[in-house]
């Protein structure tokens, strides 16, 4: 650890939205900032790939009951990757991207953009129940700004609405910790799974934290918030809200599941029931999205689909007895988490490529778009084939390793959903396709689109894709947790 | 009783905040539910996590709601039924559950025998301060980032309109001869909360208030626009520098060396102030 600081990673995003904002040379600071804050999160990554323990560092010297603790562990350090890489090609994108149209948003953009990225990192690598939930706090207030950077109607009406859910989710996670506190006398999250051992009275605090978290990443019924909030913004705050916002909450209850709470009879029933849920958010999510008719609402509708895998597997770790089965589910998760990330991110900045030069946000304006950006319709193809789940693709591999800890524990049930749900995907993304590719391009779609805007979508689809060939080195970390 | 009066009182709000047609309406209630949750907090004898969740539950979100509300006053924003149905039947449920907790309440040991037995290597004597910008200082340096991003926000989405004004030749008056001192005193209070009662959140809010007064009364700081950005965003630099700079020196991330703490304390404090204040007073105006 000599030289390096897991501190470093929360300070240099915050720097970087400091300076963005007051700084006059706006867009060197961005740049400067991204790679930096990139390598941090890239070279986070690269401890975990080698190491056995994970690695926690007491903020401020102060050792657990009294202080914060971090903690760099293989799953950590995975969503850190997944953040870093996802916000850095953002980032890219926005250079384009504000640079044309959006002035006085572009003004403020980068001080929520590394602001979010300061929240995610805080978040991935906080074991503090309590400063969990102001990084939760940190990012949700960065993505209600974001919603309504627009600040047309239809922006501010979602950002409205999102605020108010995402308070009472606050207040409702914010109870949940009050309850553990009194209870158990400690915030950390390693003192509390020690002390946790043998009592039932946490059951009562899961309640209240379960449902905040699962408003916060939009699991099945309390979806409706999502698709207005992430369909109504600029094109790179959608894909950033879209591909990034909604992971952490999911993250957080892995981490509950995995690290704190014991083993217990009546989280079995919990865990069907987070399960159950996230069975009729892949169906739903999916049904509504075949419905709609513009690419922005069809994507975020597709974003509910796709976290419900996060909690379909749920109730199999929970009743996979052998290390080798969760080890599976656990990479299936992280898997699914990233290759969801890297290809909706992409999804939306090449829906935004398309806007930019259609100016409408209708399926049926974009007809022989392939034609004139062939760029754009490539992270299209490669993105759409990472979320239907493809072969080759990240979102297969992380299928099939869910779909073999689902049948090593014989669960027919979610092998279903997921076959279900890559059918279901097929048959949304696949408009996006047909109509790219259907008639001759029109004189209008001749409007050149600056390249940073391609290239950071097209790398993005291109990665989500080839994830699946090296998939094997990116779980190493994880595999080597224990 | 007390207890339940509050409780009683924090679900009325709750109720009433959701259920009002006029967004604004809910906007006052969301605030005294706020307020109300800030007050349960103190009865569960943790008044850090109280005067957080007033000063950001209430304060800096209400103001966030109303900016964001008027441009939102003319959409009907009447609630369909199923979703009022799944809000009461959450809410019951919630209800059921948080009255069989009452019941397994275990008083446990926390951790403030240990704040205590560790004060004299905190560098200031005040346990409250202590426990705010030492041992949990980076869950104060997020908070003050929260603080500083709700009003950014603000900024950035307000379109420059004029802000409201309260042509009086008292306020005026007041504001003028009284904001000198009213600033000496909120630095006064600053400083003595390394010692008893006071810190920098309490000394930053009376400062809003006296820029507050002075924004009433049509008058604004002869200040311009940049340096007033510039000290808003002030603590948090300060505070994010003394952090990387001591984990750059290796101590690690914000770990004062003891020789240093108290003035890396005062200094962190002082900036938190200044910019609280001004930060109030840029949400209050809408602009810079």
């Amino acid at each position: 650890m000599l030289g390096f600081d897991l501190g470093y990673l929360v300070a240099v995003p915050l720097i970087g939205a400091i300076l963005s904002l007051l700084s006059p040379i706006r867009l060197f600071v961005a740049v400067v900032f991204s790679l930096l804050s990139l390598t941090l999160s890239l070279y986070a990554f690269y401890i975990t790939l080698s190491m056995y323990e994970p690695i926690y560092q007491w903020v401020g010297g102060w050792p657990a009951p009294l202080g914060i603790g971090f903690k760099l562990d293989g799953v950590s350090g995975f969503f850190l990757m997944m953040s870093g890489v996802v916000s850095f090609a953002v980032g890219v994108y926005s250079l384009g991207f504000f640079k044309e149209g959006y002035k006085r948003q572009g003004r403020f953009f980068w001080f929520f953009f590394f602001f979010l990225w300061t929240g995610l990192n805080a978040f991935f690598l906080s074991e503090d129940l309590f400063n969990l939930y102001v990084a939760l706090e940190v990012l949700s207030l960065t993505a209600v700004v974001l919603v309504a950077l627009p600040s047309h109607r239809k922006a501010i009406k979602a950002s409205v609405n999102y605020l108010f859910l995402s308070l009472f989710a606050s207040m409702f996670y914010l109870f949940g910790v009050a309850m553990l506190y009194t209870n158990y006398g400690t915030l950390s999250m390693s003192l509390l799974a020690q002390r946790l051992a043998g009592t039932e009275e946490f059951v009562f605090a899961l309640f209240p934290l379960l449902l905040a978290l699962s408003i916060k990443s939009a699991l099945f019924p309390f979806h409706f918030w999502l698709p207005p909030a992430h369909s109504s913004t600029v094109a790179p705050a959608s894909a950033l809200l879209s591909g990034l916002v909604v992971k952490p909450p999911a993250y957080l209850i892995l981490r509950l599941w995995l690290d704190v709470f014991p083993d217990n009879l009546s989280l079995e029933y919990l865990s069907w029931v987070l399960g159950g849920l996230g069975a009729l958010a892949v169906l739903f999510g999916s049904y509504y999205a075949i419905r709609q008719r513009t690419i922005k609402m069809l994507l975020a509708y597709s974003t509910v689909a796709q976290m419900g895998y996060l909690f379909l597997m749920v109730p199999i770790y929970y009743k996979a007895q052998s290390l080798e089965v969760k080890t599976i589910v656990l990479q299936g998760f992280a898997l699914q988490a990233l290759s969801h990330a890297l290809a909706k991110a992409s999804m939306f900045l090449s829906s935004g490529n398309a806007i930019y030069v259609a100016r409408r946000d209708e399926l049926s304006y974009m007809p022989g778009f392939a034609h004139s950006h062939p760029f754009t319709f490539f992270a299209l193809f490669f993105s759409g084939a990472t979320l239907i789940g493809l072969p080759l693709s990240g979102g297969f591999v992380a299928k099939f390793l869910l779909l073999k800890a689902s049948i090593q524990i014989g669960f027919v049930f979610q092998g279903v959903i997921f076959l279900l749900g890559s059918l279901l995907a097929a048959m949304y993304i696949y408009p996006i396709w047909k109509e790219s590719f259907s008639s001759k391009p029109e004189k209008l779609y001749d409007h050149p689109i600056p390249r940073s805007m391609e290239l950071s979508a097209f790398m993005l689809g291109f990665i989500a894709f080839s994830i699946g060939l090296i998939s094997g080195f990116l779980i190493q970390g994880i595999t080597g947790r224990d | 009783m007390l207890d339940i009066i509050i409780g009683l009182l924090m679900l009325l709000s709750a109720f009433a905040s959701l259920q009002s047609k006029d967004l604004l309406k809910s906007g006052v209630f969301f605030v005294v539910f706020g307020f109300m949750s800030g007050l349960l907090w103190i009865r569960l004898s943790a008044p850090d996590i109280a005067m957080v969740e007033i000063i950001l539950g209430s304060a800096i979100t209400s103001i966030l709601i109303f900016k964001l509300s008027r441009g939102v006053r003319d959409i009907a924003m009447k609630p369909k039924l199923w979703r009022r149905l799944w809000a009461g039947a959450g809410s019951l449920v919630l209800f059921v559950f948080l009255t069989f907790y009452l019941f397994t309440v275990r008083e446990e040991e926390r951790v403030g025998g240990l704040v205590f037995e560790k004060l004299s290597l905190s560098g200031v004597e005040s346990p409250v301060t202590a426990v705010l910008l030492n041992f949990r200082g980076y869950d104060t340096l997020l908070e003050v980032g929260v603080i500083t991003l709700a009003v950014i926000g603000i900024l950035a989405l307000e379109p420059k309109k004029k802000s409201y004004e309260w042509n009086d030749i008292v306020v005026w008056r007041f504001s003028k001869i009284f904001l000198p001192v009213i600033a000496l005193f909120s630095l006064y209070i600053t400083y003595l909360g390394a010692f008893s009662v006071g810190g920098a959140f309490q000394g930053g809010s009376l400062l809003a208030g006296g820029l507050a007064f002075l924004s009433l009364s049509g008058q604004k700081l002869p200040i311009r626009e940049n340096p007033t950005l510039f000290l808003a965003m002030l603590s948090l630099a300060v505070f994010v520098a003394f952090a990387f700079a001591y984990a750059l020196v290796g101590h690690g991330f914000l770990t004062y060396p003891l020789e240093l703490s108290t003035l890396s304390i005062m200094l962190i404090e002082i900036s938190i102030c200044i910019s609280t204040g001004m930060l109030l007073y840029i949400a209050i105006r809408g602009r810079l």
